[in-house]
């Protein structure tokens, strides 16, 4: 072994020796190297024997060769925290991690990110409004930044790479791990389109533990933190209280009074976050609102014909179901079904499950 | 003494005669059946010699062998009794054989002679029938059933005392019974009550007409929706509107529920389109029909009517998949060793299911399942039974407003008098094609049947292109929109009715979460 990039990742892939150790072990010897090639006995005396064990048995420079092919083979890129790669802005967390580990890209080092988070089991409302500000800023050239999950998270990182913008997802488990196992679709296109990062290596299992951890990554690599629905007691809180330690601007959507879905988002807003209803609110935040950023204007009416202004006004962002829209218009199915198809083909709503309907923004 | 009777059996939904033949002659007394028999009819010489002997008549101490032809035809139940006790005194010279010539003779005999009820007397006599029998002894409680077939004398009898004092009046020229007589016209134009009426139900004016399509073209259709939103309900509305049954379609129909013995006492004729809905634990037999000597399932149950299957990705995976191919063919052929028995299973298909495992979804502030569960929930459902479904609608729940209003809904009479004129416009149509409904629509039949006019041609071409249809979809969508239009009085296919049918299409169930498999 005689590379840096071998060092940290022996000392980073060792079974049983955490970061607290590691502290400890560069404390004492300096560098990962020369943790390698110090010798047992000087090991000893800030290890505990099982530790020790594990060190001993780790000292294997075939292992690690394998195993750092395995991630070039995978097109994972490892960087620790001297790599020219690793971000910088994770070096603002007192536990920064010392291994990192890569597919496709980060964000430019002076790109505005904006990291968009909320519950898993989000409605089609906020699905929708996720999408539609991830996609907007995303237009804007604002890298949007989430973790993959089901809800929030998974509409965040599809509204990005609508537009074909920057998303990164960071991950709670394994770099080659898609959890939920349901989104490897969208973890296909974020390692094409975008990035996909964590902390961890090839073939670390989800564990509950590990997703609070890696929120404060989210927080980390975004200046900015959107919260789109959460509920009470929402991982997406935790994301929130790192951002705010490392100063990072916090936005909420409002929600409605008793919407158990929204509940955190009013309570942040209460204590200060930013309450945002439309792109703008962002981006005035950081003055980036300019020429050519786009027009954030909900569909104009004027181009459609009497009937269709009818049926479109009474469309809201939570899905109506035909009967609803029936009873509201006054129309009959015969007249009504044709509207609405011509209204989503134009992209004004969007067909949500069967015969739900919904403003598409 | 030899004599000689004629009785019948069923094979399937079909009857087939069956010759009782007995010889008394002399030697050690013993009574002996043979002729493949089954459990039932082995136990039948217990039961004939104690009626007869209960009837008054005394068997003589000889060797009695009674043979039930063909001998190779495996034989099973009670409806030979009576023919044996017959074939009995015919051949000891109670009853001159002359009398019994040209009679089916039917009932199961109870030991103190009386006789009683048996299944399949319907397919029976009209099997005879058309060997040119004309007269029948039937047990009196299927005397109204076996009457239906024009052409024979069907004489109900109580008791096996009954029987034969009717045999041997007929010698001196009187006739003791007077033979059933059915009305059948009466019996069609009767006032049917149905369960429930459409007029019950407040709101869902979509899921009623997407009812209304289905029940015009009968399409098979699958309600999605929370608990509680009426999806079982507007279901079993469904009899109300569909028109009532050809008296051929209801023979047919009968025939199934006579085999199957679900003919109520002195019923003659099913005139109601059936609706069955067997529970999701039902097994793969029970549907399909099976056994032995096989019985029609609840696919045929439901020949010409409604299955209704709630719950639906709750059923096994073998029930669902054992449905595709009745759906397609419109009968079940269920193989055993011997034979292949076929029986008509032509039914409309009406399925329910919730979005979710929790039944709530898109609602979450009562859904909290995970986008991969609903996924999951979703996946059980069979996608070539889908394939098979025209009609896909999504109930929503109903409000307190709805259930209050004021607002009358329309009666199921009102409905069924759109169906029945979309029905006769199908009819008139698909006259010499083999076919009575849109649903049958072959791919060819629909280029023969089924015109765009300019305005929906160029509609469907972006349409297909948008949606991405696969050819089967396609399909399907015409098929519905030839119902659409027939339900308007349209000769051609609109730009409008395209529209519904692809508003009524599946392709959205499976797609609630783009993206995600």
């Amino acid at each position: 072994m005689n590379s840096e990039e071998e060092f940290w990742f022996w000392l980073n892939t060792i079974p049983g020796i955490g970061r607290k150790t590691i502290d400890k072990l560069l404390e004492q010897f300096g560098s990962p190297q020369k943790v390698y090639e110090t010798t047992e006995k000087e090991w000893k005396r800030c290890l505990t024997a099982s530790q020790l064990d594990a060190l001993v048995r780790s000292r294997n420079p075939g292992r690690v060769r394998e195993q750092l092919k395995r991630l070039s083979d995978r097109n994972i890129i490892f960087m620790w925290q001297g790599h020219p790669g690793y971000p910088k802005r994770l070096l603002q967390l007192f536990d920064a991690p010392y291994g990192l580990y890569l597919k496709g890209s980060l964000p430019r080092e002076k790109q505005r990110t904006i990291a968009v988070v909320g519950a898993r089991n989000a409605d089609d409302y906020g699905r929708e409004l996720a999408f539609y500000f991830s996609r907007e800023l995303a237009g804007a050239g604002i890298g949007v930044i989430s973790g993959l999950a089901y809800g929030v998270d998974g509409q965040a990182h599809r509204g990005a790479l609508e537009v074909g913008g920057y998303t990164l997802g960071i991950l709670g488990s394994g770099i080659n791990i898609c959890y939920p196992k349901e989104n490897y679709r969208l973890y296909g296109k974020l390692a094409q389109n975008g990035g996909i990062m964590s902390e961890y290596g090839l073939d670390i299992a989800p564990k509950p533990g590990l997703f609070p951890v890696r929120n404060r990554l989210i927080a980390a690599m975004a200046d900015g933190i959107l919260v789109v629905q959460a509920r009470k007691k929402s991982g997406s809180l935790i994301t929130v209280d790192q951002g705010l330690e490392l100063g990072r601007d916090i936005f909420a959507l409002p929600g409605r009074v008793g919407d158990e879905l929204c509940e955190g988002c009013n309570q942040m807003i209460q204590s200060g976050a930013k309450l945002v209803t439309k792109v703008e609110d962002i981006l005035e935040e950081w003055g980036e609102i300019s020429d050519n950023s786009p027009s954030f204007q909900i569909h104009s009416k004027n181009t459609l014909v009497k009937i269709e202004k009818m049926v479109y006004s009474v469309m809201r962002l939570e899905p109506k179901h035909v009967d609803a829209i029936l009873e509201e218009t006054g129309l009959t199915i015969a007249q009504l079904i044709p509207v609405l198809m011509q209204l989503e083909q134009q992209g004004y709503i969007r067909q949500v499950g069967q015969n739900y309907f919904s403003v598409a923004l | 003494m030899y004599s000689w009777v004629l009785s019948g059996t069923v094979c399937g939904v079909e009857g087939c005669s069956v010759g009782v033949e007995v010889d008394v002659s002399s030697g050690l007394p013993v009574f002996d059946m043979v002729g493949y028999l089954g459990f039932a009819v082995r136990e039948s010489r217990e039961r004939v010699r104690t009626a007869l002997k209960n009837s008054g008549f005394l068997l003589p101490a000889k060797r009695i062998t009674v043979n039930l032809s063909p001998a190779d035809l495996h034989k099973e139940g009670s409806a030979f009794d009576l023919a044996i006790a017959i074939a009995i005194l015919v051949a000891i010279g109670a009853v001159p054989q002359k009398q019994v010539e040209g009679y089916l003779v039917l009932g199961e005999l109870g030991l103190n002679g009386e006789v009683r009820s048996v299944n399949g007397v319907l397919p029976m006599l009209s099997h005879a029938f058309s060997c040119g029998i004309s007269k029948a002894i039937v047990p009196c409680s299927n005397v109204q059933e076996g009457a239906v077939v024009e052409g024979i004398r069907v004489y109900g009898v109580r008791s096996l005392k009954e029987a034969v004092s009717f045999f041997l009046a007929q010698e001196q020229g009187i006739e003791e019974i007077t033979p059933a007589q059915v009305d059948v016209r009466g019996l069609f134009s009767l006032e049917r009550n149905y369960q429930r009426d459409f007029s019950e139900i407040a709101g869902q004016d979509f899921v009623k007409r997407a009812l209304e399509i289905a029940a015009a073209g009968f399409h098979n259709i699958l309600l999605v929706g929370p608990p509680g939103a009426g999806k079982s309900m507007m279901a079993q509305c469904l009899p109300s509107i569909l028109p009532g049954l050809t008296l051929a379609e209801s023979i047919e129909l009968t025939k199934i529920y006579s085999v199957r013995g679900l003919l109520g006492e002195g019923e003659s004729l099913i005139t109601r389109r059936p609706f069955r809905a067997p529970h999701h634990t039902v097994s793969c037999t029970a549907v399909t029909g099976g056994g032995r000597s096989p019985l029609p399932g609840e696919m045929s149950l439901a020949h010409k009517g409604i299955l209704f299957l709630d719950e639906l990705p709750e059923f096994k995976r073998e029930v669902i998949e054992a449905m595709r191919q009745p759906l397609e063919e419109g009968r079940v052929t269920v193989s055993r060793l011997q034979a292949a028995y076929t029986f008509p299973s032509d039914f409309m298909l009406v399925a329910a299911m919730n979005p979710c495992l929790c039944g709530y979804y898109p609602d979450r502030m009562r859904c909290r399942c995970s986008e991969g569960q609903i996924q999951r929930y979703l996946s059980k459902v069979s996608q070539p039974l889908l394939d098979r479904i025209d009609l896909c609608v999504q109930t929503r729940p109903v409000s307190y407003e709805q259930l209050h209003s004021r607002k009358s809904a329309e009666s199921s009479q009102q409905i069924r008098g759109r169906v029945t004129r979309a029905q006769l416009l199908q009819r008139e149509r698909y006259q010499n094609s083999g076919i009575v409904f849109n649903s049958q629509l072959s791919a060819k039949q629909l280029e023969q049947f089924c015109f765009l006019d300019e305005e929906g041609e160029a509609f469907m071409k972006q349409a297909m292109g948008r949606f991405d249809f696969s050819a089967r979809t396609y399909h399907r969508i015409l098929r519905v929109a030839r119902t659409i239009a027939d339900l308007a009085e349209s000769d051609t296919i609109r730009q409008s009715h395209l529209c519904e049918a692809i508003a009524y299409h599946n392709g959205n169930l499976k797609n609630m979460f783009p993206d995600s498999e």
